[in-house]
């Protein structure tokens, strides 16, 4: 399956990774007992190198902020619950940039083409997610008072013309999505107050346009959380306005305690269990389906069928019984893997994910 | 020596773009140092340990490209450090002329800030710079320092002849940057591709002649088959970002995905795009229908033939 992170750049995007590395980078550090780990081919030495990699993102070994990134980058991943693999996901990562590139083309040019081929596998990524995670500087949403800013200064306008257009391309298609609301822990307090109530209202107000979208398809599984690649009082941020009304404010955040991440796993537990779910319906159907089948290839079964097999040199409809058996075996066992993480996921994701419904 | 600018970087609050191009550069060029940046970004970890900056040399068929990677001394306004890759490139017919100042380039390009492009741009209004044509530049040897007075006096006749099949390695060092510049001036040939401050893991994916790799002693002599095997197959396995089928495709088989609707609906539009099914069997039994009449036509010649 496929999870991809939308949002304009310095949304969050990277830090994200960073938090997940925290929280779930090993399995002793979470209580679900769920942990992540980057899918690599073996030998033994390659699978430590992909692990460094992951871990290169820990806040807690630099304290300071991961780089921008430059290229859309796919990270395999397998989630394991008490050392067994429950599945497996690619976490795709971009240049935040890209969003706000889309209508920035000139007309014809050789690097705008760069940039198109980017849009292109970008849409393609999202196309192909099962889990899309709308990520938004929390910060961004309350700094300004007009809503229409707020919504246009942290990308939300841009991920809601994307995501329209998506809907009508794809009207039947089940997606889920979270809304993830990046740096909670330096707004006010007001916004704080009641576990982050008024914050996430003002989360849903601004993407308005996804609520109105979930509610209207039934094939949508929506959900927002406040998060925090440190958590409460472990950053600091200096914002200092600038007069410009291009750009209103500069910050810069700097981590001041051992960064003890929120609410992070709660969004990845979300995508996949509201994925794994999905799986699981279609599973089942497929099973009904192969059960089907199976029934109106025996009714052919005998000793004519056998003949005319034969002479057709086509196989005969034990053979194809037995081809669908399997795979209908297959199909259980499958499921049997991942069906009982389900409600575990979900039943965790939920503690702090407002579903919208 | 005519050159011109080119800077790959980002701005307060625009996103990692080209902003400085030269002109008449082919998108292919263009792609090519897209992906050396994007080498140097996923290693700059490692690269960044040296107090030298990263150097490379590309030959590209309508120019030559000296360009160096790191920080910019800019930040964001999200207050993350801006990197860049920011150089020359020098069109084909100065290419010799490159070579020949490359050794006074090298021994300079970190103290006078010889390939950087953002020294002479205003940070607060590089936001609207995206694909800016740069213009030509100059570079006269008449009015450069002693050193390359001195240096020139010291151009001896060509002592060895860099292979052109194997890589010479030197080390990303200081030592390795006067090796590099040795190995320049004593070679016979043009401009060869060389890159000062990489991984192994990066050289896969370029044809580097002269390589100054991280944690590798200079061993001046062409030992890439001596490389430990362990260190050549060091590439992170994990992040996929060069091949754009691949990492759309998924990288692993996952045995999920057979539940996945997204796949089922991908074979549902490869179907569609096949013909249909009366297309197909008329595609078939057209053209047995059609011979027909030919072994027709050919009996009635034949009988028409054998009649007296």
């Amino acid at each position: 399956m496929k999870v991809t992170m939308v949002g304009i750049s310095g949304s969050g995007k990277t830090t994200y990774m960073s938090s997940l590395y925290e929280t779930l980078g090993d399995a002793g550090q979470n209580d679900a007992g769920f942990c992540l780990a980057p899918r690599s081919m073996q030998p033994f030495d390659k699978a430590i190198l992909s692990i460094g990699d992951f871990s290169r993102f820990s806040l807690a070994d630099t304290f300071s902020w991961p780089d921008g990134t430059q290229q859309t980058t796919v990270w395999p991943f397998t989630v394991f619950y008490n050392s067994k693999p429950v599945t497996y996901f690619d976490w795709i990562d971009y240049r935040g940039g890209i969003l706000t590139e889309i209508t920035d083309i000139p007309d014809s040019n050789d690097t705008s083409e760069i940039t198109k081929s980017e849009i292109s596998d970008l849409a393609s990524h999202i196309e192909l997610s099962n889990a899309v995670i709308l990520v938004v500087d929390a910060f961004v949403l309350t700094y300004y008072s007009n809503i229409k800013e707020a919504r246009h200064r942290s990308g939300a306008r841009r991920i809601h013309e994307i995501f329209t257009t998506y809907s009508r391309v794809y009207p039947n298609r089940n997606l889920t999505f979270v809304i993830m609301l990046t740096k909670a822990d330096t707004v006010d307090s007001k916004w704080k107050s009641d576990n982050y109530a008024p914050l996430i209202e003002r989360g849903l107000e601004v993407f308005n346009q996804m609520v109105s979208l979930c509610k209207q398809n039934p094939a949508w599984q929506g959900g927002i959380v406040p998060v925090s690649a440190v958590g409460e009082g472990n950053a600091k941020r200096t914002v200092v306005p600038t007069g410009d009304v291009m750009h209103p404010f500069k910050s810069e955040d700097k981590i001041i305690g051992f960064p003890a991440p929120l609410n992070a796993e709660h969004v990845l537990f979300y995508c996949l269990g509201q994925t794994l779910k999905q799986m699981k319906v279609e599973a089942h159907k497929s099973i009904k389906q192969r059960e089907k089948e199976l029934s109106e290839v025996l009714k052919k079964a005998g000793l004519v069928n056998k003949i005319w097999s034969l002479i057709t040199r086509k196989p005969d409809a034990e053979s194809i019984a037995r081809a669908i058996l399997e795979e209908k075996n297959k199909d259980y066992e499958v499921l049997s893997q991942f069906e009982p993480h389900i409600e575990p996921l979900l039943n965790k994701a939920l503690e702090r994910v407002r579903r919208i419904a | 020596m005519i050159y011109r600018e080119l800077l790959y970087s980002r701005s307060l609050s625009r996103d990692y773009r080209w902003m400085i191009i030269p002109p008449k550069v082919s998108l292919e060029s263009l792609k090519t140092l897209n992906q050396l940046y994007n080498l140097y970004d996923e290693h700059k970890h490692i690269l960044s340990k040296s107090s030298l900056l990263p150097l490379y040399c590309l030959n590209c068929p309508e120019a030559t490209f000296l360009v160096s990677c790191g920080l910019s001394n800019h930040k964001d306004k999200e207050g993350r450090d801006i990197y860049c890759l920011q150089g020359i490139s020098v069109p084909r017919e100065y290419r010799r002329h490159l070579w020949f100042v490359l050794p006074w380039i090298l021994a300079n390009y970190d103290s006078k800030n010889l390939l950087n492009v953002w020294r002479n741009l205003d940070f607060s209004g590089a936001d609207a710079i995206v694909r800016r044509t740069s213009g030509d530049c100059f570079f006269r040897t008449d009015e450069l320092d002693e050193s390359f007075t001195e240096m020139k006096k010291g151009w001896n006749p060509p002592s060895e002849k860099l292979s052109t099949q194997e890589s010479t390695y030197v080390s990303f060092n200081e030592d390795g940057l006067k090796e590099l510049s040795h190995l320049i001036v004593s070679a016979y040939h043009d401009c060869i591709d060389f890159a000062f401050g990489v991984t192994p893991a990066m050289t896969k994916y370029f044809n580097f002649k002269i390589i100054a790799e991280t944690d590798i002693r200079s061993k001046r002599s062409n030992i890439k088959n001596k490389i430990p095997e362990g260190i050549a197959s060091a590439t992170p396995p994990s992040p996929v970002g060069y091949d754009h089928e691949q990492t759309i495709a998924e990288p692993f088989d996952d045995p999920i995905s057979r539940f996945d609707p997204r796949k089922k609906d991908k074979i549902h539009r490869m179907n569609l795009l096949r013909e249909n099914s009366s297309a197909r069997l008329l595609g078939q039994f057209l053209p047995r229908f059609l011979s027909l009449f030919k072994i027709r036509e050919r009996l009635k010649r034949f009988n028409g033939s054998n009649q007296p």
